[in-house]
């Protein structure tokens, strides 16, 4: 996202979690099983395809979790990101994992052209999302959409993350630009996750990490042999919602105008920025949900879906990009291979009246 | 060694690292994790043309390395179903093992 969440690496409370018992471990029918517990204020799960593996599995995700939000977390001081900060402008080594992490947020950032920029710290501090923020925002209400967001400048800001330098041993990032890399960290620490998860227990495995899913290895088994995994879809209980089948290894990720909202000098802003602005990208999709090969592609697709506005339908049809857009009166636009919801008012195939909108509306 | 157990001697070795709390344990943890990483993150290349702002960035190597594969775990890059595997198809109906909300 273009900026992250609170629902992100470093959410104040994150460890908390590890306190908090999982109380659903369940087994299903088709010999999967799931643990859930919170984290970053969201909620977290691993459903394996072997059930006497579940606990391994959890504790792998938790430890590839703690890693991340040590690494990259603006909401505590220990962290190597909140260690390094007030250097970086003269240049700083970092972690090989701190360094991961860029590449990442980098990549991010080039897939979508700049509309997911890592170099957002500062704006969202100056919005009050930051360390200072209070609890009561945290959790996810619905709140009216606001038609006047704070006023944009009249210059666009200066792409951020094309001035970060990452070379083999030293990051560099011109003063007064803030790192935030919350929202790709996330992502990226599903995907590692499943691979971990995967790579030292052989299973199939799917991670959630607050709604951004990854898989690695094989699917759940089917009576007609392997299977897919089933996720829902769906960003608050009024939306529309819809099952879809996942192959395995790949990835999911949705975005959201509707949560981690808080008011800001008397008007209600929300986490994902416009980088051209530094402020909250007008809310025209309600949600955006996007499958990738990898999670990290996902979030940036549905970050970048809803900074581009209307212009993210024809962006994703061109590139082929499997993607589930809803719009602020909750009818649904479905991309690329995205599987028309018969349950919905889906505007899918090419039928969409959305796509024609420029630009951000 | 089982795979229970490398499982879970990979969990420990990382959860411990990071419990101790310090920043160079951290660093065991987060060597630990980047470890496994190059040989099961699908490495793509842009699909948006960024090369006007790309020429400003310098790319790391990790960039540079292209697409790697790990056939049993991830896929080449493909957001469609052309030449891969479909990423998205309707629901079965069956058990639904997790929700993607925003966030």
């Amino acid at each position: 996202m273009a900026g992250s969440g609170r629902a992100a690496p470093g959410a104040a409370g994150t460890w908390t979690a590890e306190h908090t018992s999982h109380a659903d471990n369940t087994a299903s029918p088709d010999n999967t099983a799931r643990a859930s517990w919170t984290v970053w204020e969201l909620e977290a799960s691993v459903t394996v395809t072997d059930p006497e593996l579940l606990a391994a599995a959890e504790e792998a995700v938790r430890g590839v979790v703690a890693a991340i939000d040590l690494a990259c977390s603006r909401f505590r001081e220990d962290s190597e990101l909140m260690m390094v900060q007030s250097r970086m402008s003269q240049g700083v080594g970092v972690s090989p994992l701190f360094r991961l992490l860029l590449e990442r947020a980098l990549h991010a950032a080039r897939l979508t052209g700049g509309d997911v920029d890592p170099t957002l710290g500062a704006e969202l501090a100056a919005l009050g999302h930051g360390p200072e923020w209070q609890r009561p925002g945290l959790t996810s209400i619905p709140v009216p959409l606001q038609p006047a967001p704070p006023r944009r400048p009249s210059v666009p800001r200066a792409p951020g993350w094309t001035r970060l330098n990452l070379d083999a041993s030293t990051l560099t990032l011109p003063a007064g630009l803030r790192l935030d890399l919350g929202a790709t960290a996330k992502a990226v620490a599903a995907d590692l996750a499943a691979a971990a998860v995967h790579q030292a227990l052989g299973c199939g495995v799917l991670i959630s990490l607050g709604g951004d899913l990854a898989s690695a290895g094989a699917g759940p088994r089917a009576d007609s042999g392997p299977g897919q995994w089933q996720v829902m879809v769906q960003d608050l209980p009024a939306d529309p919602c819809q099952q879809v089948s996942l192959a395995p290894g790949f990835a999911l990720a949705t975005s959201s105008t509707q949560k981690r909202r808080w008011k800001h000098q008397g008007t209600e802003v929300h986490h994902i920025l416009d980088p051209r602005f530094g402020l909250p990208a007008e809310p025209v999709w309600r949600s955006v949900t996007v499958a990738a090969p990898t999670c990290l592609e996902a979030n940036a697709f549905s970050t970048a879906a809803v900074v581009r506005g209307f212009a993210a339908v024809d962006w994703f049809r061109a590139e082929g990009i499997a993607g589930r857009l809803v719009d602020s009166r909750g009818r649904v636009v479905t991309t690329g291979d995205w599987p028309a919801d018969n349950g919905s008012p889906s505007l899918a195939a090419g039928g969409s009246s959305h796509a024609g909108g420029g630009r951000r509306g | 060694m089982s795979t229970r157990s490398r499982g879970k001697r990979l969990a420990t070795g990382i959860t411990a690292a990071v419990g101790v709390g310090s920043f160079a344990a951290a660093g065991v943890a987060a060597s630990a994790v980047y470890a496994a990483t190059p040989s099961v993150i699908a490495r793509t290349t842009p699909v948006t043309d960024t090369s006007a702002t790309q020429s400003s960035t310098p790319k790391s190597d990790d960039d540079n390395r292209g697409t790697t594969k790990n056939n049993t775990s991830r896929r080449s890059k493909t957001y469609g179903s052309s030449g891969g595997t479909t990423p998205v198809q309707p629901g079965s109906g069956s058990t639904v093992h997790g929700r993607s909300s925003g966030s």
